[in-house]
């Protein structure tokens, strides 16, 4: 007892420290704890003649609900004569609801959890546990539709950056038991609540085990955006590609889940991870499963050829011209050859520009406001279509590939950084070697995603290790009627191994 | 362990065998019916050379031929090892100087040829770098890309094939020997399938009959598409399978022949890394403390330095090495050695 | 500890295919001579190779390329104004000469889209041409390869009043020809086949221009039968009357090129210049072929041999016939259905029966008898076109032009053994019996 009076606690050892019993004592350690910080607020009040403390963060817990729901009641407990702190903790924890969410807290470090988590709590004198109401009242956005991955027959809802309304958006779609969230703070600064979700039944446990296993191994100060956990949940392979796929929808998320894969939620950030994912589904989206199967068959090749496009488009344009002219046209050749016959550069070269120009244009334009960013598109318009062409600078059957190639880009937004990165290796290797180049080249790309594999799932299932039912979904689109008779989990993509 | 599925073993050693195809199908040395006769008792005798790899298959699926050697006598076991590690080299040799020689002789302004077979050889080193399952499932997408391209020719073909351009010849005794002989030192799954067997999941015994189905059905389909549509050509022709695709002619490419490159040139890839992956293997099984991937770097680094004088001096052909030489290897390795030690106890767990 | 070190060292090697890249940019961006990279505005797009011999038995190699006319137009290439021009040089071999045009205009000869060789009427001699053409980087087995009457450097000299450039018009023609029965194959791996089966015997179809002014078509039929194949052009150049001019001289040395489609063919060098005459020339048409034999041209095979060549070998796909009913002169259209074959052994002679079924279209309506009696006629007609060709080829000129090898193969290997050490007289043995089957 002596030693825990002897111990002063700070802001580096309050997290197992107990509350004190002394309200006055108890209320200076908060204040030492968080350097009185001016978002801190201490409310004195005196519960039948009793002395507590609510305390909560500025901004995070709700004034209203404070007002009605914990100020209200505690002015009017009445006991007869003088009440104890055992029958005002009684009445906290036992004889009153006031709010749905309530917590008893015994250490500082709960304390302050809580309190950054938007709780109220009320500290009462005597008493070494101090109760924690849930009245966060924080400023959110509401739920709007995705930015990034937008559907027209689809849902319109997107997850937002509150944890527990993205969890609610999902339990929404999924009302069995057997979907599950687990919930861990992460981050020994930020203390990032991160959820695990999962179905019971169709998730592989060595998949859920090995995922709390990559998450509980993250050592970082703080969790503020997805991209801080993904690394840890792609394991050690280095590939250009990522394993784990982000969306904002929650559909799809739930989609996902239903294949058996396990969900990951970041508080502070729209936006879930899937895991184990596959190359495969970059080219799906959720209008695919609302359109006839027909239409999204057509769309889906129209996308795998744009993904193509996007990434080796300039590189065979460039090879073809430079190297192996043979296989044009004559009269596709013939009017290449009279369009270079003006321009300054040489071929390659004019490719290399104009494609850092647009990667330019791209940049500028997402980062700029809304406002400034169609400027941009405007200037680059005129500039690249109009004036390097008319100018010679740049030769007009390079602009329509360079011009075809970005729009392609735009179809597989999910690929970006990686299209961007290949189309130029692409036609760098096919400038200096010609089709060689781009055969190595795609080699390199081929053994990157080949040796991608993660949770014992391979990234580019279900093409090589071949599955045929799982690849009915890659070819066509198959009706829900045959769908929903044989489902393709994850288990089902393993190639020769067991999860 | 079991890592790759019966039908990727099936690939990996079509593909690894049907470089040769792409490059050479000896015209210049014997005619069609010589060709057509020799392959099809070579594949029979092949057939034949199999059983003892499968045999010590069925006894030791989990251990290579390598580690059973090893286990039985160590200083034979780091012998074969060797020896494997080396055969591996030679493989990769004769293979970068045909290689070399193809880009030489059909693309000469393109590269040096040097710079075109390191090139090779550092992809081919990612590859093995990045494992079996990686070189199995990149394999798949090779052939898929490899068949695609292949009917996208015949389809262009279609027209220009007649009956008429066939000019057969009675077979002579000693053109086909010698196109058995020609055709047997092409037999690399004699050197992969006792090193890469236990990786497969299930049925890895047939696989090798597998590929050898397949095989001879593409030489067969090529051999016929390329009578009936180049003729007599063929008695001239370098590379008969490349001289379609100088021939074939589409609506929206005027020629396939740099269409076909792609096609080549991954499945000389594949076929390097599978064989730096073996030499691999080997050596890591002899000698266990040394890393396995510095086995590989000093592998890759051997195969080119070794390949590189030839291609500097322009010599593609090597005649005893790449028949002879290369062929006692294949035989002693593949067919001899498990046939001395697929006598005895096997382990207890059965593969099929 | 080693280990870790050991893995970090080993994933740097990751680096390596980043580095071949990095190889590659160093090698081109310093690479010169032969493994430097042009861009396709500095090469010659060549559409057609001429290639003539001149008295000194030199190659006169004549390129027909593409030169830019847009000017005026929205597209680079302005389709109503003629593309191309032409550059020629004279050397001892084909490869010499085709290097002395890339020195005056200064870029590097691309063949890989050649649509036509053709031969001038002095070239005596395809070994050196074949040689070269199976060897040469890039050149198509798919190149139409035929003779001229004259120069090939004339005809490739015209300028077209239609198409983009002369020799997608010259392509046309040939393949437009080949459906009518007009001209043989032409394709360059059919001549090299023909060749090694044969010890060196084909058939080329020969290409001649139009001049408006000066001959009717009825003239135009008579043409190959003055033709003397071999002359070198200055043989030619004798009996020639008016202001040809005619490019390509005596001299090694000697340079010359046209260009045509105004001023824009002035990167090229060299002396000599348009002719007056092209103005007039509006067109070409396929008269005949060369039979070749032994590598060398034979014989020439008038219209009406080639066509019933072209019955024979089963390839024409349309065809009028003119048929003689009482006075009046009607015509069908002919086209060729199945070929059967076979060979028999009579006294010594070597019979192969051709049975061929050929599919009558109606031009006017006719009743089912007169249907028979046209169909008959025309039947007739064809019969006397093969006739005619097996006598000129066979009896004539003793050329197996007629797959006689393949047929001998297929149905008598002993009589092929026979025919591959002495073809001669092998086919001095062959009799062609010729039967049609109309199909109205």
């Amino acid at each position: 007892m002596e030693q825990k009076t002897v111990v002063k606690v700070n802001e580096n050892n309050y997290e197992t420290a107990l509350i004190s019993k002394s309200l006055k004592q108890a209320l200076l350690d908060l204040k030492i704890i968080s350097g009185k910080t001016m978002d801190l607020n201490i409310m004195e009040v005196e519960i039948s003649e009793h002395k507590c403390a609510v305390v909560s963060i500025e901004g995070m817990a709700s004034t209203s609900a404070m007002a009605e729901l914990i100020y209200r009641p505690l002015m009017e407990f009445r006991v007869k004569g003088y009440a104890t702190e055992d029958d005002v903790f009684k009445f906290l924890t036992k004889q009153s609801l006031l709010s749905a969410e309530r917590k008893i807290l015994t250490t500082y470090g709960e304390v302050f959890l809580t309190l950054f988590s938007g709780f109220a709590v009320v500290f009462i004198d005597g008493c070494d546990k101090c109760v924690a109401y849930g009245i966060q009242g924080f400023d959110k956005r509401s739920i709007e539709e995705p930015t990034s991955d937008g559907n027209l027959n689809g849902a319109h809802e997107g997850f937002i950056e509150t944890i527990r309304t993205n969890i609610s958006l999902i339990r929404r779609r999924l009302k069995t038991p057997k979907l599950r969230f687990d919930m861990q703070q992460i981050g020994s600064d930020s203390k990032t609540d991160v959820c695990v979700a999962y179905i019971t039944d169709k998730a592989p446990q060595g998949v859920i085990d090995k995922v709390k296993e990559n998450l509980n191994k993250i050592n970082l100060d703080t969790i503020i955006t997805t991209g801080y956990v993904e690394p840890f949940l792609q394991g050690k392979h280095k590939s250009l590609f990522s394993n784990v796929l982000s969306t904002d929808r929650p559909d799809a998320f739930c989609a996902k889940l239903n294949e058996g894969r396990v969900g990951i939620l970041v508080d502070g950030v729209p936006l879930a991870l899937i895991c184990p994912s596959l190359f495969i589904e970059n080219f799906q989206t959720i209008d695919d499963y609302v359109n006839k199967p027909f239409y999204t068959t057509y769309i889906r090749w129209i996308k795998y050829i744009a993904f193509f496009l996007a990434i080796a488009l300039p590189g065979l344009c460039v090879a073809i011209a430079t190297n192996h002219p043979e296989i044009l046209t004559h009269k596709f050749l013939m009017n290449l050859a009279a369009s270079e016959e003006v321009t300054p550069y040489s071929f390659f070269f004019e490719a290399v520009i104009i494609t850092i120009m647009y990667e330019l244009m791209r940049e500028a334009g997402i980062r700029l406001p809304k406002a400034i960013g169609g400027a941009v598109s405007i200037v680059g318009a005129l500039i690249i279509g109009d004036a390097a062409v008319s100018s010679s600078l740049v030769s007009a059957p390079l602009l329509i590939v360079i011009g075809l190639t970005a729009t392609a880009s735009f179809v597989i937004p999910n690929l970006n950084p990686q299209t961007s990165i290949f189309r130029m290796l692409f036609i760098l290797a096919g400038g200096f070697a010609g089709l060689f180049g781009i055969t190595l080249c795609f080699a390199f790309m081929l053994i990157n995603i080949s040796a991608l594999e993660n949770y014992g799932v391979p990234y580019n299932a279900p093409i090589s290790p071949f599955t045929f039912r799982a690849m009915r979904d890659v070819v066509t689109r198959p009706s829900f009627l045959k769908l929903g008779r044989s489902k393709t989990i994850v288990e089902d993509l393993n190639g020769a191994k067991k999860i | 362990m079991r890592k790759i599925s019966f039908g990727q073993m099936v690939i990996i050693l079509f593909l690894s065998r049907i470089f040769y195809t792409m490059t050479f199908i000896p015209f210049m040395y014997s005619d069609v019916t010589c060709q057509i006769i020799g392959f099809s008792i070579c594949t029979a005798i092949e057939c034949l050379a199999v059983i003892p790899m499968i045999v010590l298959y069925k006894k030791h699926p989990d251990k290579n031929i390598c580690q059973v050697i090893y286990e039985k006598s160590k200083l034979l076991g780091i012998l074969t090892c060797v020896v494997f590690a080396l055969a591996a080299v030679l493989v990769i040799n004769r293979l970068f100087r045909y290689f070399g020689y193809f880009v030489y002789a059909t693309f000469p302004d393109f590269l040096p040829t040097w710079l075109v077979i390191g090139a090779v050889a550092a992809v081919s080193f990612y590859a093995a770098f990045q494992g079996i399952e990686a070189i199995a499932r990149s394999a798949g997408i090779t052939f898929a890309f490899f068949g695609l391209s292949f009917i996208i020719v015949i389809l262009a073909l279609l027209g220009k094939m007649s009956f008429s351009n066939v000019i057969y010849d009675y077979p002579k005794f000693d053109d086909i020997l010698h196109e058995i002989y020609y055709e047997l030192s092409k037999f690399s799954e004699l050197l992969l399938f006792p090193i890469l067997y236990p990786y497969v999941k299930e049925k890895a015994g047939k696989s090798v009959y597998g590929a050898l189905a397949l095989k001879l059905i593409f030489v067969y389909v090529i051999t016929t598409v390329c009578v009936l549509t180049l003729g007599s050509f063929l008695n001239i022709s370098k590379f008969p399978f490349f001289d379609l695709g100088t021939y074939a002619e589409t609506f929206i490419i005027e020629r396939l022949d740099a269409f076909l490159l792609p096609a080549w040139i991954l499945v000389a890839f594949i076929k390097t890394s599978l064989l730096l992956l073996v030499g691999k293997i080997a050596l890591s099984t002899g000698f266990k403390r040394v890393k396995s991937n510095v086995f590989l770097l000093v592998l890759t680094v051997a195969a080119y330095a070794v390949s590189l004088p030839s291609v500097l001096q322009e010599k593609w052909n090597i005649d005893v090495l790449d028949k002879t030489v290369i062929t006692i290897f294949l035989i002693v390795l593949g067919v001899l050695l498990p046939l001395v030690f697929c006598f005895g106890k096997g382990d207890e767990n059965e593969a099929e | 500890m080693r280990m870790k070190r050991n893995r970090v060292c080993l994933k740097k090697l990751l680096i390596i295919p980043v580095c071949v890249l990095f190889i590659f940019s160093l090698s081109s961006c310093n690479a010169t001579g032969k493994y430097e990279k042009r861009d396709i505005d500095e090469k010659i797009i060549v559409h057609a190779l001429g290639i003539d011999m001149t008295k000194e038995g030199k190659f006169e190699v004549t390129l027909q390329m593409l030169v830019q006319q847009g000017s005026g137009s929205n597209t680079p290439i302005d389709p109503s104004k003629s593309n191309s021009a032409t550059v020629s040089q004279v050397a001892e071999t084909i490869p010499a000469a085709i290097e002395q045009c890339e020195t005056d205009l200064g870029k590097k000869a691309f063949l890989g889209h050649s649509e036509l060789i053709l031969l001038g009427k002095s070239v005596t001699d395809l070994n050196p041409i074949l040689d070269y053409f199976i060897n040469a980087e890039g050149i198509s087995l798919g190149t139409f390869m035929a003779y001229t009457d004259i120069t090939a450097k004339e005809i490739l000299n015209i300028k077209v009043t239609s198409g983009t450039y002369s020799a997608e018009v010259l392509k046309e023609i040939f393949e437009e020809s080949q459906k009518n029965g007009t001209s043989t194959e032409c394709e360059l791996i059919r001549h090299i086949d023909n060749i090694e089966n044969t010890n060196g015997t084909t058939v080329m179809p020969i290409i001649k221009k139009i001049k408006n002014d000066k001959k009717s078509s009825n003239e135009k039929e008579d043409a190959s039968s003055d033709i003397k194949f071999g002359e070198t052009e200055s043989d030619k150049s004798k009996n020639k009357s008016g202001n040809e001019e005619v490019g390509g001289g005596s001299s090694g040395s000697e340079s010359s090129s046209q260009s045509e489609g105004g001023g824009s063919g002035g990167e090229e060098s060299g002396s000599g210049g348009g002719s007056s005459e092209e103005a007039e020339v509006t067109a070409f048409y396929i008269d005949g072929a060369v039979i070749v034999k032994d590598k060398k041209p034979k014989s020439v095979m008038s219209r009406d041999e080639v066509i019933g060549l072209s019955f024979l070998n089963n390839g024409v796909a349309e065809q009028t016939i003119d048929a003689k009913m009482g006075d009046t002169l009607t015509s069908v259209s002919a086209a060729s259905v199945k070929k059967q074959t076979g060979v028999s052994m009579k006294n010594d002679r070597i019979v192969i029966d051709v049975n061929l079924t050929i599919a009558y279209e109606f031009n006017k309506t006719f009743s089912d008898k007169e249907q028979k009696e046209v169909g008959q006629k025309a039947a007739e007609r064809i019969h006397s076109l093969c006739q005619e060709a097996i006598d000129k080829a066979l009896k004539e000129d003793n050329a197996d032009i007629f797959e006689i090898h393949s047929l001998l193969n297929h149905n008598d290997y002993s009589v092929y053994e026979e025919y591959k050490k002495n073809p001669e007289e092998i086919l001095k043995r062959v009799d062609i019996n010729v039967s049609i089957n109309p199909q109205i």
